[in-house]
Parts: structure tokens; sequence; C-alpha cells
């Protein structure tokens, strides 16, 4: 299974970055996002990830840091929290 | 760019805005303020505010929100502008300060409750415990605290918190309530919203903090992913806020945004509840709108249909909210000085490369004036960058007279002139601790308390006046206020006892005043808790003199003490006179420097065994040899075989220069010797020449009154350009 790592700042620049790597990395079987080191995620990475969630086998997100569960419940993507792609 | 980076960019700008706040409520005090004063003074604490919270300064961030709440009020015009209101916000700025100064340091933050519970007392009216006092129109029915978007009352916020609690039964129930129902905002970023550190998700953090809750956030636009393009915007967000946060609070967090959001409201009563059951990308308000049985809602009213257009909400006043194209770049200020100090190297390599081709021969080619033309072009706006204007030292003094006046009941009026005057940013960075002495020391020791004043037929208010100009290539700032003076009896007889001078010595009014100068001189025996601080006034004049600055003293008893800073433009480059004295190159700062003349040796007089003096068309200076001061070795002591240079030194007045001859006019970078040797009176710095070689560079005022005073630092020079 693929892992990709977010780093500790997901902001624009990092989406950006991250991007090109998302795609590759996505396959039949579910992606797996280690979202651990993140202490600060922007709109453009929820999004990217939101993406990714509808290829193929989609994406688990793994180990979400607290930081990245704050934002996603601010943000009503919870559903990005447990591996699943939201509805 | 990281967190730290981003956040000392918010200590900036909370530094502009805390200035502007300032200036608001100086226009407000004088009366000169109109509604874009407020407005002003509203978006400057509403800025702090957000990026309080974005970085998580708590505390800043509940003051500011107390504090802006009154704001918003006086805005509105729910609360009168009255003078005692105006000194509360003064009160509450100077606290602001102190969190952002907290903030930025990470101490504790400073104790705001009472001062929070004055700022609310003046929103809902009531007279405040502390002395100030709102007016008695605040208490009319202009202002009813349930039209508040908070309400003033603890308790009140408690049972509006309750309400909230309660659950949608209560709060569905028409007539209990019926203007107090939930409603939708839904928020659409664009691009933009992006870009420029400006991050959607702290928007929604703010929407939150207000009581909103996230109802649907909207993934239907987010593009498969190799279609899509990180730095657009596809989400979009509906949040459910209480009925008893009003419509424009949202609008205000989103003031700055401008158009890089789309927002629109929807004063749907109930329909979140169903929305509130699914997940995200559920519908959105339009999509509610044909299916309003899915939330059995006791007052259903026609639900507008929200679009992602630009919403008509934004008024006048959120247009002029919005910031306009900014024609600034922000630059770390360590590229600049790399930039400063590579502009000093290409001076120095220019020079030798003028050296270079003289030996060659080629020293008038039109290259090589073009090229020194360039180069000074590029030297003058490098150092404009620099340049700032002083007013941001002169900006902090009204809150020091504030504080000043509290712990010493003296209330001072301030002048100010030429705050616009500009000088380089090192300058006015280090400017600041010896004017804060300066004017400490005027309020506490100069100006007298409003009893004796008026006893003296002055008027009870002391004036402190802040002037600042550019002058002959320098920056001249003068610090006065018109109290008592410098009591020079009580000045000599404190010197002597501390054994500054002996007890038989005869010093001239001057003298005397240079005396409080004297390491030594403000000793613990005056201690206040404002000045005397242990941080003398010689500590002042190192200060300024580590500056290359010049500090003297004027005072008339009964009339009130001047003091005069002279501050050098630039500390990095300078224009200089090559002089040749015997064995040795010195430079002497242009600045000082009138003319230049060959006398005839009529025109020297003597004086006295040892002085000589200059005629210059009927006025006799005093001639100073410099090879004398330096100890140069086979120097011209003739002064009808040398050339003299005229100079205006700052305290002592004309001298006539002696010096061999004069071998260069040209810019020069200096060096400090501090940094590369020690400090060495009569020495201001070096420089490189043309040639290799290293010159120093003369500390006019310095020989000029120690040749005066036949107190002559010339061994010292000597030993350093040996």
């Amino acid at each position: 299974m693929n892992t990709i790592t977010l780093p500790a700042t997901c902001d624009r620049a990092a989406a950006k970055a991250i991007h090109p790597e998302l795609c590759d990395a996505l396959g039949p079987a579910p992606l797996r996002v280690d979202a651990s080191n993140v202490a600060r995620i922007g709109q453009a990475m929820f999004q990217l990830l939101i993406a990714a969630g509808r290829e193929g086998g989609g994406i688990e997100v793994h180990t979400p840091s607290q930081p990245y569960r704050d934002a996603a419940a601010l943000a009503g993507l919870s559903e990005l929290t447990s591996g699943e792609e939201p509805a | 760019m990281n967190d730290d980076d981003i956040q000392q960019i918010f200590f900036v700008e909370c530094e502009e805005a805390l200035e502007a706040v300032e200036d608001g409520l100086a226009a407000c005090k004088a009366g000169t303020q109109d509604d874009e004063t407020i407005n002003a003074i509203f978006r400057a604490v509403h800025s702090i505010k957000g990026g309080a919270g974005a970085f998580g300064h708590g505390a800043m961030a509940a003051y500011t929100h107390c504090f802006e709440n009154l704001l918003g009020d006086i805005r509105e015009g729910k609360v009168p502008l009255s003078s005692e209101l105006v000194d509360l916000l003064l009160v509450a700025l100077d606290l602001l300060s102190d969190h952002v100064e907290v903030a930025r340091s990470g101490s504790a933050a400073p104790d705001d409750a009472a001062l929070m519970e004055q700022l609310e007392a003046a929103r809902s009216g009531t007279a405040p415990e502390s002395s100030v006092q709102t007016t008695p129109q605040a208490d009319a029915a202009s202002s009813p605290p349930q039209a508040d978007t908070l309400p003033a009352d603890p308790l009140e916020d408690l049972d509006a918190l309750l309400e909230e609690i309660a659950g949608p039964e209560e709060l569905c129930d028409p007539a209990q309530a019926p203007e107090a129902q939930p409603w939708l905002v839904h928020i659409r970023p664009r691009a933009g919203g992006m870009s420029n550190g400006s991050e959607p998700l702290l928007w929604l953090r703010e929407v939150a903090q207000l009581g909103g809750e996230c109802v649907t956030c909207e993934t239907r636009d987010v593009p498969a992913i190799d279609r899509i393009d990180p730095e657009e915007s596809y989400l979009g967000w509906t949040f459910r806020l209480p009925g008893t946060v009003e419509h424009a609070s949202v609008e205000e967090i989103f003031d700055f945004v401008g158009e890089d959001c789309a927002l629109s409201f929807c004063d749907a009563p109930m329909p979140d509840l169903a929305l509130k059951a699914g997940a995200s990308d559920k519908p959105t308000p339009q999509d509610i709108t044909p299916e309003p049985e899915a939330a059995p809602s006791p007052a259903p009213k026609p639900i507008p249909a929200p679009t992602p257009t630009p919403n008509p909400v934004p008024t006048a006043e959120k247009a002029a909210a919005t910031p306009q194209a900014s024609q600034s770049v922000r630059i770390d200020l360590s590229k600049l000085d790399r930039l400063i100090d590579g502009v000093g190297e290409l001076v120095i390599a220019q020079a030798m490369l003028t050296q270079r081709l003289e030996n060659e021969s080629f020293a008038h080619i039109e290259e090589l004036s073009m090229l020194d033309g360039l180069v000074r072009d590029i030297q003058e706006h490098a150092m404009a960058f620099r340049a700032q204007p002083i007013s941001s030292v002169f900006g902090r003094v009204p809150r020091l007279l504030r504080e000043l006046a509290s712990d010493t009941g003296k209330h001072v009026k301030l002048d100010v002139h030429g705050e616009t005057t500009e000088l380089d940013k090192t300058v006015i960075e280090r400017l600041s601790e010896p004017m804060t002495h300066l004017i400490r020391n005027a309020v506490d020791h100069g100006i007298e308390p409003p009893e004796e004043r008026q006893a003296a037929g002055k008027d009870p208010e002391g004036t402190l006046t802040l002037a600042a100009e550019q002058k002959a290539g320098r920056i001249v700032i003068q610090i006065s206020d018109d109290g008592r003076g410098i009591n020079r009896e009580k000045v000599l007889a404190k010197a002597i006892r501390n054994g500054l001078i002996s007890e038989d010595a005869e010093l001239s009014d001057d003298e005397i005043n240079q005396l409080v100068f004297a390491p030594g001189f403000s000793t613990a025996a005056a201690v206040s808790n404002i000045s005397g601080r242990g941080v003398g006034m010689d500590v002042v004049r190192q200060n300024v003199k580590d500056l290359g600055g010049r500090i003297t003293i004027e005072s008339a008893q009964n009339k009130g003490t001047t003091f005069t800073l002279a501050l050098p433009l630039t500390l990095a480059i300078s224009d200089g006179m090559i002089v040749q004295v015997g064995d040795q190159s010195l430079v002497i700062p242009l600045t000082h420097v009138i003319e230049s003349l060959r006398p005839a040796n009529a025109d020297i007089k003597g004086l006295g065994t040892q002085r000589r003096m200059l005629n210059v068309r009927g006025r006799f200076v005093p001639v100073v040899s410099l090879g004398e001061m330096t100890g140069a070795r086979g120097m011209v002591d003739d002064p009808s075989e040398g050339v003299l240079v005229l100079v205006e030194t700052e305290s002592h007045g004309r001298a006539a220069l002696l010096v061999d001859a004069i071998t260069d006019q040209r810019q020069f970078v200096i060096k400090s010797l501090d940094a590369h040797y020690r400090s060495v009176e009569s020495v201001a710095g070096a420089t490189i020449l043309g040639n290799g070689r290293v010159a120093l560079i003369v500390d006019v005022d310095y020989l000029v009154q120690s040749s005066s005073g036949a107190d002559i630092a010339g061994p010292m020079l000597s030993r350093v350009a040996a």
C-alpha cells in the first residue's frame, strides 16, 4: 500500500508541491495518507484530499494529528479523518 | 515562509495598526474626527483581533474583541463619543499595545479584566466604577442592551449561551423569540482568498468563534485530481449561526476579504436540523427551498437563493474597508542590510578602480565619471530604502506622556514639528531609548507641578515640544520643555559634592549645563520611579555619540530646557574630504566643512603663547593643527604653507583645521572602529581608501572641543593611526 505523509504545514504551497506526488501514488488500492505531523492545514490541501478520495481506491487518512482533526471538524470534513471519502 | 515569519509580519502589522489607532484617537481628542476616523480605528483593532485569533493569542483576541465591540457601537452611533470616552479608548489602546508586546515576547498577558469591564460598561452606557464616566446620553434608550450583539451583562451573556444550548425547540418557538432564530450563511471563497497568506479556514474559525457551526461543506465543485488546480478554490460552506448573532458580526470577519469570498445570508429558520443530520455536501440553501417539509418549520420564510456571485451586502462602509492595491513590498531587513553592505563595497571598489586608472593616466575618462554618478545614485536609492519618518519615534511619545501624567499628575501638552523628517532605520531604532529618557527627565525634573507653574504665571499645563529637521546633512532633533530650566547652583553644588570638579573651578553657564552629562552626575540621590532609574544622562550622551551624533543642551531659568540631538542621516556611507597630514591620510566628514583656504601670513594672529587665530573676512576662528592633534610626523606647522579647512561644529562654533594638503573629496564607507578595534575619542571611524590603505575619520567636534580646552587626545589618536 502506498503511503503519503503530509507535511507539518499543509498550506497552498504544500498542496501544490504534493499534488503530482499524490496523482502518482493513487491506485486501485486505497492510498494511505499519514496526517500525524500536520500542525496546520488549509483549504487547498483539503480539496486535494477530497479529489484524491474520489479516485481509484480512494484514500485512508491515518493517525490524524489534533490540529488536522480540529481543522477537518471546523470545515465539516470530519469524514476526511476516518479514511473515507466524504459523500 | 514558516509560521514564525508570518507571525513576525503580523507583529509589524500590529505596530502599524496601533499607530493608526493612536492617530485616529488623537484626531478624536482634538475633535477633528469624522466617520472615517472611527472606521479606521475600528479596522485597525479588528485586524489585530483577526491575527491574534489566528496565531492563538487568546487573551489578546478576547481583549480586542471587547475593545472592538465598543468601537462598533461608537461607529454605529449607539454610544456617543465623549471626551471621557476618548480617554478610556486611549487607555484601552495602551493596554492593547501591552498585549501585542507580551504576545511578541511570549511573556504573561497583562491584567485586562478591569479595563474590559470598563469597556463593557461604556458600551451599555452604565457608569463604570472607575473615574471614566460616560455621558448621560449613553444611558438613554439609544443603546438598548438587547439590541447589542453581545449583551453587556455577563449574566445576560450566559443567558444567551443557555438559550443556544437549550436547543432548537425553544428557539423555534415563535412566541418566545421570533427574531432570535438561527440563520445560515453561505461562504464561498475564491482563489484570491487562498493567496497572500490568507486562509479561508481562518475565517471559518472566526465564524465558529461567533457560535457558528458548519452545516455543510460543498465539495461538488472539486474536480478530478488530474484536473485540480491547487491554487483554485473549490469548496463552499454553509454555517448556522445562533439568532443572537447579527449578520454584521459575520460581515465584519470578511471586511478585509473583499472580493476574495462570496457571502450570502439566509434567514431560514429551521432547515438546518435536517441538514445537520446529514454529512457534508448536502443540500445548500438553494436545495433546501423545494423541500421545506423535510424540516418542520413553525414560520417558514421565503428563502432567498444564495448565489456564489459577490453578495450585494457590501455597503459603502465595506468598500472603504477593502484595502487598496498596495504599492509597497515588505522586505526582510537583513536582505536590505546585505544590499547596503554590497553598495559599501561597491563604493570602495570604485575608489580603487579610480586610483588604478589615475595611475595609468586615465583619470578623466568619461566612463569613470559615469560610473561615479551611477554608484552615487545606487547608494542614495539604497539608503532611501532604510529611511523612515521619525514619526515612528514621535508616535510613541503620547503614550509616554499619558503614563507620566498618571504617575506625576503633570499634564503635558505635546507639540510636534517635522515628524515626516526621514532618517536611517537603525538610527530611528536606537534613538528611541535616549529620547524616552530625555522626555522622562523633561517631565519629571523640568516641568513644574501645576500649582508651581500657576504661581510663576505660567499655563498650569506644561508643553513639551519635539522638532525634527534636516540641516546640513544631519538630522537635528530638539526636545524642549517650558519648565523651570536647569538650576545651575544645584548642579554645580552636586558636581562638587560628587567630586566631578574642584570647589574653586570657575565654569561658564554652558559648562555647568554640560555637567549633567558627566558620568557619575546622575546618582541615586534624586531617584524617582520615572527618571533616575540608574540610566544617567551620560548614557544618553553615549547612545547619541554611538550613533555618530551630538547632544547639546540649552537652558534658561524658568523658561525651560532644550536638548538638541544632531544625528547623521545614515550610518554607512558619507562624503568626506581626504587630507594629508604629515605621514597620515585623514578623512574630514564633508558635513562639517564650510570652505578651505590658503591663508596669507597676515591672516594669522597669535593669541596668548600657543594659540593662533585665523582672520576669515573679519571674523576670527581658532586654528587647530590636525597634525599636532594626531601626533603625525613631518606635518606642516606654518599655516601659510599648508591648507586651512574651515569647519563648523555643533557646540564650539567654527574652527580652521590646519592640514598639509587636500588630496581628494569623495564618498567613503564608514567602518566602525569599535567593531574592529575599540572606541577612540577624536576618531569617528575608519575607512578604506582607493589605494587600499586605512584612513581614520576625524571626529571634528571632539577635536575642536578638546583643542579649546587644551585637553588633547593626540597621543591616543596617534597610537591608533600608527
